[in-house]
């Protein structure tokens, strides 16, 4: 402002000091003094174009700056919440192999306990020669059926101990996934930190984060340790003494 | 407690709805079908002459909790013990369970023995009443 009020002043001045010499007569002066005027005109012209060219090189320093939110948000964000989506079909996979192995193997172990049973007190009447000759040559028939069902089965059992052992390694690949969605986050939330002071328009972090979570129909699902939602109870005690002072 | 009775688990998550079952067979419950949301849930439970209702609160479609209100709502289902299953551990959400008339409420993560013992008393109380 007062580099441009110096400027009027001194147009002023100068526009009086043409009118003087030209009404004393003295052309060749007042020559001088326009050339001199348009010649500072022509400075601030060049001020004004070097301010222009300032601001455009800004602008597209901040557009390099945009072009990086883009490539997060055009590319890297779908393909993360893909691999997100890997995460729960992994997790899925080895949650349902598990469980087939135990429900295959639950009903083999609970057959065989059954049959040991049944032996084992046929073994007892045995031993206290509670036992007629032909009950007994059944007995040992039974025993080696038995005896042999029971190298199959824990066989079985052993097969299905590492299949479960081998279904766990969904852990090592969904951890390094995670890891690298943390970080894409982590990236964005700079980006947008940065665009966010660039355009002048820092907001109050906390009042965007509260209205968000005040939203009565979102649900907070799990607890995360260390990210606890404000009003939930840690846990089934706390669920039951809740219930039960509304009498329950 | 009758062991035949039909129960009706409804989780969006196949795993949980196995692990459930797996567990209610365990206590010697056997005769279970699968929902995987309020949605599927509600008109099986209408025509299917259930004795027990097992839901998780969040799923899409219907929540657990329109599912339990849907059921209060319905003449012929008014009085089919719910339980709920969860992760929402909000003082506000399990108020509005009970409200809602919820019968037992359980916070995931769980174990066999939390869910015995809730069903021991879900029909206990049932028992009595």
């Amino acid at each position: 402002m007062s580099d441009s009020s110096g400027m009027d002043e001194e147009y002023l001045e100068k526009a009086r000091r043409i009118i003087d010499e030209v009404e004393s007569g003295n052309i060749e002066a007042a020559d001088k003094l326009v050339e001199e005027l348009s010649r500072s005109r022509d400075k601030s012209l060049f001020q004004e174009l070097g301010k222009l060219t300032r601001e455009f090189h800004d602008s597209l320093n901040s557009f390099k700056l945009d072009s990086k939110l883009t490539e997060l948000t055009g590319t890297e964000i779908p393909d993360a919440k893909e691999r997100l989506k890997h995460v729960i079909e992994m997790t899925d996979k080895a949650a349902h192999k598990t469980m087939n192995v135990v429900e295959d193997l639950l009903p083999l172990c609970e057959t065989l306990d059954g049959q040991g049973e049944e032996i084992h007190s046929l073994w007892q009447r045995f031993m206290k020669r509670d036992m007629e000759p032909d009950e007994f040559r059944k007995l040992c028939k039974e025993i080696e059926v038995y005896l042999e069902e029971q190298h199959q089965g824990t066989g079985r059992v052993k097969n299905g101990l590492t299949e479960i052992l081998m279904a766990q390694d969904y852990q090592d690949i969904t951890g390094q996934i995670i890891s690298r969605v943390i970080n894409l986050v982590s990236d964005l939330e700079v980006s947008l930190v940065k665009l966010i002071k660039d355009s002048g328009a820092l907001m109050e972090e906390t009042n965007g984060v509260a209205s968000a979570k005040n939203d009565k129909n979102s649900l907070d699902g799990p607890q995360i340790p260390g990210l606890e939602t404000s009003g939930a109870v840690s846990g089934q005690d706390e669920v039951d003494d809740l219930l039960s002072s509304l009498g329950f | 407690m009758n062991k035949d009775m039909k129960i009706l688990i409804v989780d969006d998550f196949s795993t949980m709805r196995r692990i459930i079952k797996n567990l209610l067979r365990d206590l010697g419950f056997s005769n279970t079908q699968e929902a995987d949301d309020g949605q599927t849930a509600l008109p099986m439970l209408q025509s299917g002459n259930f004795d027990f209702l097992v839901t998780d609160w969040n799923m899409p479609g219907m929540t657990g909790i329109d599912l339990l209100k849907a059921v209060r709502a319905d003449e012929k289902l008014s009085t089919l013990p719910v339980l709920l299953v969860t992760a929402e551990q909000k003082r506000e959400q399990i108020v509005e369970a009970a409200q809602a008339g919820v019968n037992g409420y359980i916070v995931k993560p769980f174990t066999a023995e939390v869910l015995k013992e809730k069903i021991g008393k879900i029909f206990e109380r049932v028992g009595a009443a």
